[in-house]
């Protein structure tokens, strides 16, 4: 379990985190150490100077003892500078400064410098050894004088912050150690239920479904995603029992009724030749609608599993409509349908011809077919639009039959769909529908089924050519 | 005719071959797509019938191949893809005619005569006859028996592929491909209704039919009637 923690993204992100967080950390202090001590230095130097600038004023003549007094008053007053002045040899004269550290001062106060020193302790006993930051100013004849203070207190603080900067970092550490096996195994837990989920789903329970938390986080996004995906798989799978129950309907009825003839023949109804031959060709015929059915199931097949697969080129629609009709014209006039053609408009877009073509033609086939007027004495009538809206081009079929009932709407494009009343009676495979259903999906459109009262009005739109 | 049949499925050639040697036609076999090509080269066919799918050379490809060696012999590629781009690539190929599987036997016969005839002539002719129909492609004129027949466009032009091909059968398919350029599957016997239309321009009123229909592969226009 360890070893897997350590595999996680969540570890290479607390690492991560960890390494920045620290980096940021140690910048920040060094930056703050380093301003505090600059601005600290500064402030000493300000004084300093300032210091300097007194005395000068108070003795403008340079009147050493007048110095010395002044240096000795000043270094018994609380929160007092740092004086020293020694004579050539270094000895002390004055100030509150024991004893200082040996620095190669140059005595013109230009350079500050930090050295360590000793304070006098008037109580006597041993003094702690400091640290200051002075500076040295000659006063003539060998004596100097030297100005500083102490800077413990900056020292004290950069401790301090050192101190915190350590402190942090390790609370980093610790913070980052504990989140990562909280989060990492957080995160397991949840990826070992995703994994657990998946392997019942392939092993084939396709009703499971991935649990799906309320944070709406990445993990629920992804849960919810493979959830649909899931239910696509469902549906296929339940229209593809269908399809094999239809199947076994659609496709059983015709192989039966060739291997009936087939027997007939064999048994040998040889005087009646006549009736053997109308036998062969009636297989023939079986064969062939059987052929066709699978070739609709094929290409049907084919462009649900893409698009890309087809070719498409600009096509005027008119043209296309008005070609087709030509060719069905003596057939629908010879079913007694009257024709309507409202094919004014020029519309050009991209399809493929050869698709176009046979989803008008099943269409007209359905209008022979079913569209016909089965109450009243309504003459049956055949109605071909074309329009174009904004983006689309609009194919409209519209017949004054029966219709379609609002609950077969759905159904009616399945594969291998035949409504009641139909089955038995009229020959067809029942994948007019379908084909025209793929079809208008290859080239991005949509169809709709829309009452006509009285029949059924199917209305497609096509995407214009951009 | 000569035929060479490029068929690598044994059972499918027999047939084929069969088939049309019993139409009087004289049929010669190889199995693969490099036996194939050096038959078609040798020449002295009349048509070559070409399947797609063969081992060593396939089919497209031998006939780049004639094509590429200026041999004109008119080929019928057979294959089991039927997709209209398949086609397409087919013809593109250097193929004249394509036909898919499973296909009629009397339509792959109907093709190969109307491939192997020359009909080089046939094309250049302004006159084309059949018994006492004459037809005047120029003047868009169609007469039988010296009396005018009024004919839409659609008719002439049906009519007129019907005696481009007089003396050989005609099928539905090729109706529809060569007179309205489409390739799909209607379902219903759409074209049948528009010979039976011009049927009854051209033959009704008169003794002799020009116009046959050959039961199960089509229909024929008998170029000696009348």
């Amino acid at each position: 379990m360890l070893v897997r923690l350590f595999r996680t993204t969540a570890f290479r992100l607390a690492v991560l985190y960890l390494v920045v967080f620290s980096l940021l950390a140690a910048i920040a202090f060094l930056y703050v150490g380093a301003v505090t001590r600059e601005v600290v230095n500064q402030e000493i130097d300000q004084e300093i100077t300032e210091e300097i600038a007194t005395l000068r004023r108070l003795v403008p003549d340079r009147n050493l003892a007048r110095l010395a007094y002044l240096v000795e008053a000043r270094s018994w007053r609380p929160g007092a500078s740092l004086y020293l002045i020694t004579n050539s040899y270094g000895e002390p004269l004055a100030g509150n400064v024991g004893w200082v550290q040996e620095a190669t001062l140059e005595p013109d106060g230009s350079q500050a410098a930090v050295v360590s020193y000793t304070q006098v302790n008037p109580t006597g006993g041993v003094a702690t050894e400091r640290s200051a930051r002075v500076r040295l100013y000659a006063l003539g004849q060998g004596f100097t004088l030297l100005i500083g203070r102490d800077i413990g207190e900056r020292d004290a603080l950069q401790r301090a912050l050192d101190d915190a900067l350590k402190l942090i970092v390790f609370g980093l550490l610790l913070l980052a150690v504990i989140s990562w096996f909280i989060l990492g195994r957080a995160v397991l837990r949840r990826v070992d239920e995703v994994a657990a989920t998946s392997k019942a789903i392939a092993d084939g329970d396709l009703s499971r479904r991935l649990p799906v938390g309320k944070s709406g986080d990445e993990f629920d996004r992804l849960a919810e995603s493979l959830n649909r995906i899931l239910d696509r798989l469902l549906a296929l799978g339940t229209s593809l029992e269908e399809v094999s129950a239809n199947i076994g309907h659609d496709l059983r009825t015709p192989l039966m009724r060739m291997r009936h003839r087939l027997e007939k023949i064999k048994t040998g109804v040889e005087n009646d030749v006549a009736t053997s031959r109308d036998d062969v060709e009636a297989l023939i015929d079986e064969s062939d609608q059987l052929i066709r059915l699978f070739d609709s199931l094929l290409m049907i097949a084919r462009m649900q599993a893409g698009s890309s697969q087809i070719s498409l080129e600009p096509i005027d629609l008119k043209v296309l409509l008005s070609d087709v009709i030509e060719l069905y014209e003596p057939l629908i006039t010879d079913h007694g349908f009257d024709l309507n053609l409202a094919l004014d408009t020029e519309v050009n877009l991209h399809a493929n011809r050869e698709l176009l073509a046979q989803l008008l033609s099943n269409l007209i086939d359905n209008v022979l077919k079913y569209g016909c007027p089965t109450e009243g004495d309504r003459k049956p009538v055949l109605t071909l639009t074309l329009s174009a809206e904004k983006e689309n081009a609009l194919i409209t079929v519209c017949d004054n039959g029966p219709g379609i009932a609002e609950a077969d709407k759905k159904r009616v494009f399945d594969r291998f769909v035949r409504l009641e009343e139909s089955r038995g009676t009229k020959p067809g495979t029942g994948l007019g529908l379908s084909l025209v259903w793929a079809i208008v999906a290859v080239h991005n459109g949509r169809i709709e089924l829309q009452n006509a009262d009285p029949g059924l009005r199917i209305v497609i739109s096509l995407p214009l050519l951009r | 005719m000569r035929i060479l049949l490029v068929e690598d499925d044994h059972e499918a050639a027999d047939y084929i071959a069969k088939g049309l040697s019993e139409a009087n036609h004289v049929v010669r076999h190889a199995a693969d797509g490099n036996q194939g090509l050096d038959e078609a080269l040798e020449g002295g066919f009349d048509v070559i019938i070409v399947d797609r799918m063969l081992p060593k050379k396939d089919g497209l490809s031998l006939v780049e191949v004639l094509r590429s060696e200026n041999d004109q012999t008119p080929v019928l590629i057979l294959s089991a893809l039927g997709q209209v781009d398949d086609r397409v690539r087919g013809l593109r190929a250097g193929g004249d005619d394509y036909l898919t599987k499973p296909f009629a036997f009397s339509e792959l016969l109907a093709r190969v005569e109307a491939l192997g005839r020359r009909v080089l002539p046939i094309e250049a002719a302004t006159i084309l006859r059949a018994g006492d129909l004459e037809m005047d492609r120029l003047a868009h004129k169609v007469t039988r028996g010296g009396i005018e027949l009024g004919l839409q466009p659609r008719e002439f032009k049906l009519l007129e592929y019907l005696l481009k091909h007089a003396g050989q059968v005609v099928t539905r398919t090729m109706l529809l491909e060569a007179v309205w350029g489409y390739h799909f599957d209607p379902q219903t016997n759409v074209v049948d209704v528009h010979v039976s239309r011009l049927r009854s321009k051209i033959d009704r009123d008169f003794d002799k039919p020009i116009l046959q229909t050959v039961r199960g592969a089509g229909y024929m226009i008998d170029a000696d009637a009348g």
